[in-house]
Order: structure tokens, then sequence, then C-alpha cells
């Protein structure tokens, strides 16, 4: 009778063990993109560079969604992202979608600043404007264009 | 390096503007007979054929005729550029704190702050050459027109953005080297409208390019 009830304090132990890794499996490998709330833009780009599957999508620095998918357009030569993006963040016709680095050296991701248009892009529309990975860009963009509020530094 | 970097700004300032896609020099003629306004790529073409027959013209060269040329490259970016598109753009979804009179004072406000940025740049062209390469349709009534400008060795990629609105073909964009003109503006108006209301920028923006009007008075007179 005591071995029994060893046995199966000992079995219960091992379910609710394997309960939690069976939760933690699902948390961690980030389960809840499949199906769920999203809907799909995509974006072309001349150079991903370094942007993988599942990298982060954000806007104003929050991250609202993923990246599906990336392959090459053979007939454009250009990099086809597509994006999982979460359902009530609108994203307007002339957002405006760039390759960032987070930090100097650290993981890409998709930056998209918002518009201003009316037009609000729906399941399956694609993101016209954009920007390809590059290094330091905001930097280069300032000293190319000029700034608005500092007057002409060159 | 202040040297070198100041060309290279001379050069992507020439491109970014004034060069809107031209056929280089060397391969003239053999144009495929084309719709100016219902093409694209022509409607780039036409505006920069124009405009650097302008800033090549040796007779327009002459510091007299500064005012005239610059009336002339001035009508010619208004014919390609759609500002009330690109203000709208640059502004993104503050454009609606603004009224009627204070969207048309930014826009004359925000073409003659571009205006002031690029004339000079545009005045020091010393013989790039605009490659043409080629238009894609970017989206439903969107197209990218690529283009090169080359000196010597350097190569700058310039891309023109444009939308089909009323039956014409009008530039909302230009990418110099990667880098959207639009985006660089729009990040800028953003912080400055997350604090300011519309009159305060405009307020800020009218000073801008009234000290920018004197100082290029200044010159005038210095030179003349």
């Amino acid at each position: 009778m005591k071995k029994y009830s060893q046995e199966t304090i000992v079995g219960i132990f091992v379910f609710i063990g394997l309960l939690c890794v069976g939760y933690l499996t699902f948390k961690l490998g980030k389960m809840e993109i499949i199906g769920g709330d999203y809907y799909e833009l995509t974006a072309k780009f001349e150079s991903v560079a370094g942007l993988k599957p599942d990298s982060s999508v954000q806007m104003a620095g929050v991250e609202i969604g993923r990246v599906k998918k990336i392959y090459l357009d053979t007939e454009e030569l250009l990099a086809v992202v597509e994006m999982k993006i979460q359902n009530g963040v609108p994203i307007q016709d002339d957002a405006i979608a760039s390759i960032k680095t987070s930090g100097l050296i650290g993981d890409k991701y998709v930056s998209i600043q918002p518009g201003g248009s009316d037009e609000i892009l729906k399941d399956g529309d694609v993101i016209s404007d954009t920007e390809s990975a590059l290094d330091i860009e905001s930097l280069i963009s300032k000293y190319v264009f000029g700034s608005v509020d500092g007057g002409n530094k060159q | 390096m202040m040297i070198r970097r100041n060309y290279l700004i001379s050069m992507l300032f020439t491109g970014a503007l004034v060069a809107i896609a031209a056929i280089c020099l060397a391969v003239s003629g053999g144009y495929v007979k084309a719709d100016p306004v219902n093409d694209p790529m022509e409607v780039v073409k036409k505006s920069v054929d124009q405009v650097l027959s302008i800033i090549t013209d040796p007779e327009l060269k002459k510091p007299e005729k500064t005012q005239e040329r610059r009336a002339r490259l001035r009508a010619l970016v208004q014919d390609l550029f759609d500002f009330n598109e690109i203000s709208k753009r640059v502004l993104g979804r503050h454009w609606r704190k603004f009224s009627k009179e204070e969207f048309k004072e930014f826009q004359d406000l925000f073409a003659k702050m571009l205006e002031n940025v690029y004339l000079t740049k545009i005045e020091n062209y010393s013989g790039e050459k605009v490659v043409y390469e080629a238009a894609r349709e970017i989206g439903k009534g969107k197209y990218a027109v690529n283009t090169k400008i080359v000196k010597d060795n350097l190569e700058i990629p310039v891309t023109y953005r444009l939308k089909r609105i009323k039956d014409k073909w009008v530039g909302y964009d230009v990418i110099v080297e990667g880098v959207s003109l639009v985006k660089n503006y729009r990040s800028q108006f953003q912080q400055i409208l997350k604090k300011k209301s519309p009159e305060e920028l405009l307020a800020h923006m009218r000073q801008k390019v009234e000290a920018m009007e004197k100082a290029q008075d200044n010159q005038k007179t210095e030179k003349g």
C-alpha cells in the first residue's frame, strides 16, 4: 500500500512538472503568434541586411508585430518582407517602413513611421514607401537634408 | 575631410532636387516614344532635361540672371513635385490640426525652406551626369523612378517617388542614398508638433525663412 502511494505521488509530481514544461514551451515559443489577432502587410526593400523571420516590427519604439517571412522577388530583385501586425494598430497608406538596428550592433528590426493619410492599409496590402537597411541613417538624413530647427550646419 | 564633405553634399543636393532623371548625356537621343504625361519615366526625364539645360546654360550662369534662373528652376520643381502632397506627408497625422490657411502657409514656407537649402547647392553643379535606370510600380498608382548621379568614380543613387494625382504623375518624395526626404522632415516636424501648436511652428518657420532671405540678400549685395 505504501509503495503504491509513493509512486502515485511521484507520478503526480512528474505530471505537474510536465505541465509546467508544456506551459513554458508555449509561452517562450511565442505560440500566440499563430492564429489570433493579426493582419498581414508586405513591404519591399532593396536590402534587408540581417533582418530575420520573427524579427520585431515596431512603431514609436513599441512592438506591434513580427516579421513572418522574407524572400527575394526574383523579377525585381528586391527583398519582400511579410509582416504580421496586431489588429487595432492602424497603418496609413503613406507610412514609411525602415529597417533599423537595435542600438549600434544589435538585431535588425522594422520600424514603421506613421503617416497622415486617411487611407488605412488592410490585410494583404503593401507598404509602398520603404527605406532599406542603413548605418547611422538618421545622422545621414540630417546631414544630407539639413535640419528644420538648428539651421544649415553645412 | 571638410572639403570632401561639402563637395559630397553639393553633389547630393544637385541630384536630389535638380536632376530629376535625365538620360546619360553620352547616350542622348533614342527616346522611346512615350506619352510624357502618362508615363512616370517620361515625366521625370522631361523635368530633369529642362533643369539640366537651365543650370548648364552659360547665359543663365551670370549673376544678374540669378533671379530669372531661380524663377525658372522653381517653376520646374513645382511642376514636377506636388507640394500639397509633400506637405501632408511631412506633417503626418498632425496635418489635420492645421486650418486651411495655416496649411497653405505651411506649404509656402516649407517650399521656401527647401529652396533655400538646395539652391546654392544646385548652383554648384559641375558636370555631374545623371544616369537613368528604371521605373517600377511600388503600389497602387505609385511609381519609383531610379536614377544615379555620376561624377568620376562616385555614384549616388537617387530615386523619385511619383503618385498619380488628377491624371498626372507628380513627385511626392526623393530618396537619396536610401534616405527619404519625407521621412527625414516628418520625424522633425512630429517632434516639434508634439509640443508646439501649428501657429507656433509657423511662427518659427517664418523667422527661419526671413533669416535665410536676409542672408541671401546680403550675399547678393556683397557680390554685386
